[in-house]
């Protein structure tokens, strides 16, 4: 291993350093502050790491990571979106005295994710996953102070969940390697055409073993039943890092390993994936129609917009070949999707956090006359929601455009009907979030919410985000298509 | 300086909303002023020539043609143009923006800053569908001009505003997006034949006949563009929108909304796709016959009187279908000429709805009777307006409504008779409405105040129109021929070029 592919591995060094000097901190001088800024100290030397390595790629970093301006740059949109959730970590109220673990698992969560971003082998992508799926178990149980009465309850339901998914993970990795010998990604598409049909067999359920597994992980339906009740049953802030921070990684791995491993070419897998698309994109709308509490809608909203990203998947298998300028669109469309998305449900969450970080509901009357009450969270709310709406001038639009033109040029017009029809379905619970939000706030409730300041900085930037993407989007098509 | 028409409405917009913070009561100026301020910087063009320098592509006409540059990277780009037919249509806008801006002045008491913040914005979403020359751009219009009537009618609407304005904004934007569909399409095919990935009109006309799938990309529009006129069946949000909407929202509705979905088929759909006048136009007129008769029939049984103007609106919409679909020059004419004196008509029927349910608490038609006696300004305006919309010779929408059904008799007679039965049920149920609200035994008893200088005002506007576009059509006319000269000659254009392909 030579010192540049060592060097290219700087993020992940970054990061782990971090945890090793946090948990040596932890033990010998205690201190929640100091905590606390260490822990950015570290995140925002990673954001570094990843500008600094960019003159070294590409890099194959050992058999399981391949550092290249894709991971480059995946990576560097997990790094900003721990950044951005920061600011709520900051003087965690803990039933124990100290948060300092919960500072602890969060860079574990990121570790993964960084894992995620840049694997290239099975094992990786077991790594990974592992690391993120364990750190949020203890995140979910975390005792936050007042105390979340289902906390306990849903921590185990996850353990549980997720434990299963990822045996169901390891067994699909294993069936591959009985097929192929190999659980290196690039190698799996190379060598199935040279196996017998018996072996073939194998391998196909293997690899959609594989993809149930990262399905369950983003809650693609029929893998979706845990989504509402962890959204609502899990501590905001753990809620919070499941659906950015993890989801994104999770997605970003997918796309990583559908690619490396040209599964494109493999007509089985994509009929699996566009049958997760069209059930996700329909089941989660359906979900989310009737809820009251907005954190349950955005759990069906999640269900929906990763549907939304599986049709892109399906869209590429049908360019015949990855190669070249077809990929990079693939990725960009990709990439934008997920960022566009990742911005506006942070938006949410964020604002959520802000107003109430302690609540153990939000019912939708809580957002009555939002707007008037907290001017700040209302409107970036209501942005926000707009944006998952995908309403022009906003970010949302941007994404979906991009999902709209990959699919009208697969011609997957059975996909592109379904997106229309869950859009139409999406539209009845954004707006009437958006009408609870600007309706005039009345009776008890009316009394001003207040939020800390060191929390509104994050709502202030995604908004901006949104918005300046959404008016003038070459901006970030630019930034993000420097591959 | 086409650019600039929708930036003053924007920038009016934000600037009632905080105006209205430092001080009460100062939105409604602002935004008369601005709205204003927009007109007088449009009229003078009605005085010149289109400029034949500005021609751009294969058409000309235009007065003004503006290009920035958006987003490169999808051949996007911002292009403003207005020709005779977008200048009409800019106009008439602007013009019911201030009766809209006049009828809310005393109605909207609560959250006026919001209130004006909404219509000045709808107004600018609509100038832009106007004005709008790349596809991607008039898209982004087109869903961006739906949020602010969403709050419109969902905040100030009456008792079942949340319905309405959720079926409106549901219905409204699926459609839209099968349209988004069909334009990227469309840009895809352009990318395969030249090269390059754009959404410019004048890159992509015609080129819809000539594309995969033509039948079905023109299908995406047509819906699209059909929700929004209404035609049967996709009409069932207007009535309720319509219906539920404050007075002012309900004006822009029926008096410009609903134009903007006859603007896109004769602006994009048919010369995008020149020949679906040769295999839809029968589907489409018989669509348009069946608006016709059946919104007439439904308007007749109405209770409420907001409902009945609305199954009106429908009805005389369908007149457009069925001009624009037969594209005879008398027929298109009609067409763009109903378009407009609807716009002024149904305009001062909700305007006319809305001050009586103000003044009696009730829209039912079994509520009101006699009002004559306490409202006899607003019972002949309303006599005046009603007889407007059954086709009064010597009123807009006799001439308008002729011409549809001159021309679409040279080319479909039968469907032009049917349609003409149309002008004796808008008779039928004007004259029953106008009987049973304002003559008969007087139910209301109280003392109700008639029209206010600023209503009176505002209706006085729209009758004057109405009678000047029955007197003197042909000053419209020469406005308009024009623009509709240039489509038709370059839908000939293709017409003949498909057939020597075809050869």
């Amino acid at each position: 291993m030579s010192s540049d592919s060592l060097l290219s591995l700087l993020p992940l060094i970054c990061i782990s350093v971090t945890i090793m000097i946090l948990m040596l901190q932890i033990v010998l001088v205690p201190g929640d502050r100091l905590s606390y800024w260490l822990t950015v100290i570290g995140v925002v030397a990673t954001l570094w790491a990843t500008f600094f390595i960019t003159p070294l790629l590409p890099q194959q970093a050992t058999i399981l990571l391949t550092v290249d301006a894709e991971a480059r740059l995946f990576s560097q949109i997990l790094v900003i979106c721990t950044l951005l959730l920061l600011p709520f970590c900051h003087r965690i109220p803990t039933a124990r005295g100290s948060s300092a673990e919960y500072l602890l698992l969060l860079l574990l969560t990121l570790l993964g994710a960084l894992v995620l971003a840049s694997a290239s082998h099975m094992a990786a992508l077991v790594i990974g996953v592992e690391l993120i799926s364990l750190s949020l178990v203890v995140m979910i149980a975390y005792p936050f102070a007042p105390q979340y009465s289902t906390a306990l309850e849903t921590g185990i339901k996850y353990l549980l969940l997720s434990g299963v998914a990822s045996a169901v993970l390891l067994f699909g990795a294993g069936l591959t390697y009985i097929g192929l010998g190999a659980l290196e990604f690039s190698a799996i598409s190379q060598a199935f055409t040279d196996i017998d049909l018996m072996e073939q067999g194998l391998v196909l359920s293997g690899l959609m073993m594989v993809i149930a597994a990262i399905g369950f992980k983003l809650s693609l339906a029929p893998f979706h039943l845990w989504t509402a009740d962890l959204y609502q049953g899990a501590p905001l802030l753990s809620a919070t890092v499941l659906a950015t921070l993890a989801k994104a990684a999770m997605a970003l791995a997918l796309f990583r390993f559908y690619l490396a491993a040209d599964l494109a070419v493999l007509q089985v897998i994509n009929l699996g994936i566009a049958l997760l698309a069209i059930l996700s994109m329909l089941t989660g709308n359906l979900l989310a129609l009737f809820q009251r509490d907005l954190r349950r809608i955005m759990a069906g909203s999640s269900i929906a917009h990763f549907g939304y990203l599986m049709v892109l998947l399906v869209a590429i298998s049908t360019l015949h070949s990855v190669e070249g300028a077809a990929q990079s669109r693939a990725l960009l469309a990709w990439v934008i999707y997920l960022v566009t998305y990742l911005a506006a449900t942070l938006a949410v969450f964020s604002v959520m956090l802000h107003i109430a970080p302690a609540s153990e509901a939000f019912h939708q009357t809580q957002l009555k006359g939002l707007c008037q009450r907290h001017p700040l969270s209302g409107w970036v709310l209501l942005l926000a929601m707009l944006s998952l709406a995908g309403i022009p001038l906003t970010a949302g639009f941007i994404g979906k455009f991009y999902i709209f033109t990959e699919a009208v040029n697969g011609t997957l017009w059975g996909l592109l009907l379904t997106l229309i029809a869950a859009s139409a379905i999406g539209l009845f619970y954004y707006l009437k979030v958006v009408l609870m939000l600007i309706s005039p706030a009345e009776g008890a409730e009316a009394d001003p919410v207040t939020g800390r300041w060191l929390t509104r900085l994050p709502i202030i930037l995604i908004a901006l985000f949104i918005v300046f993407v959404g008016i003038y989007p070459p901006s970030l098509i630019d930034l993000l298509s420097q591959l | 300086m086409l650019a600039l028409i929708i930036l003053i409405l924007t920038l009016g917009a934000l600037s009632a909303a905080l105006c209205e913070r430092l001080k009460p009561g100062s939105a409604r100026y602002i935004a008369l002023a601005t709205v204003t301020f927009d007109l007088l910087l449009l009229l003078p063009l009605t005085l010149t020539q289109p400029d034949q320098t500005v021609a751009v592509g294969l058409s000309e006409g235009w007065y003004l043609y503006e290009h920035y540059n958006w987003i490169p990277q999808f051949g996007v780009a911002v292009i403003l143009a207005v020709d005779g037919l977008s200048l009409a249509l800019l106009l008439l806008t602007l013009l019911l923006g201030i009766i809209a801006i006049a009828a809310s002045w005393r109605e909207i008491r609560q959250r006026c800053g919001f209130f004006y913040f909404n219509l000045l914005s709808s107004l600018a979403g609509i100038c832009g569908v106007f004005l709008a020359l790349d596809l991607f751009l008039f898209f982004v219009f087109w869903e961006l001009m739906l949020i602010p009537l969403y709050f419109l009618i969902g905040i100030w609407g009456y008792e079942q505003r949340h319905y309405a304005a959720l079926k409106f904004v549901i219905f409204t934007q699926a459609s839209g997006l099968l349209m988004l569909v069909s334009i990227i399409a469309l840009a895809l095919q352009h990318q395969d034949s030249a090269g390059d990935f754009s959404f410019n009109y004048f890159d992509l006309l015609s080129s819809g006949s000539y594309a995969r799938d033509s039948f079905w990309l023109m299908l995406g529009f047509f819906v699209a563009f059909v929700v929004k006129l209404p035609a049967v069946p996709l009409h069932s949000w207007l009535p309720d929108a319509h219906t539920q909407a404050p007075t002012g929202g309900s004006i822009i509705l029926a008096g410009i909304l609903l134009k903007t979905g006859a603007y896109g088929l004769i602006r994009f759909l048919i010369p995008l796709f020149p020949d679906s006048l040769g295999y839809f136009a029968p589907w489409a007129m018989g669509l348009g016959v069946v608006a016709v008769v059946y919104a007439a029939m439904m308007a007749f049984v109405q209770q409420d009187l907001k409902r009945m103007i609305a199954y009106s609106s429908i009805s005389h919409m369908g007149f457009v279908l069925i001009g624009l679909f037969a594209w005879h020059s008398l027929s298109t004419q009609g067409a763009v000429y109903q378009m407009v004196t609807h716009g002024l008509s149904a305009a001062a029927l909700f305007m006319l709805a809305g001050i009586i349910q103000h003044r009696i608490h009730s829209r039912q038609l079994s509520d009101m009777g006699g009002l004559w006696h306490c409202l006899p300004r607003a019972g002949a305006f309303m006599l005046f307006f009603v007889m407007a919309s059954l086709g009064l010779p010597g009123l807009g929408n006799f001439v308008a409504e002729l011409l549809v059904l001159m021309g679409s008799f040279l080319v479909n007679p039968w469907f032009a008779v049917i349609a003409a039965s149309g002008l004796l049920l808008s008779a039928v149920y004007g004259l029953r409405m106008m009987h049973r609200a304002f003559f008969g035994k007087a139910l209301i008893s109280r003392d109700i105040a008639d029209l206010q200088p600023n209503e009176t005002a505002a209706l006085a506007t729209l009758a004057l129109g109405l009678l000047l576009l029955g007197l003197a059509p042909q000053l419209f006319i020469d406005l308009t021929q024009p623009a509709l000269d240039n489509l038709t000659l370059l839908i000939n254009q293709t017409y003949h070029q498909m057939a020597g392909d075809a050869q």
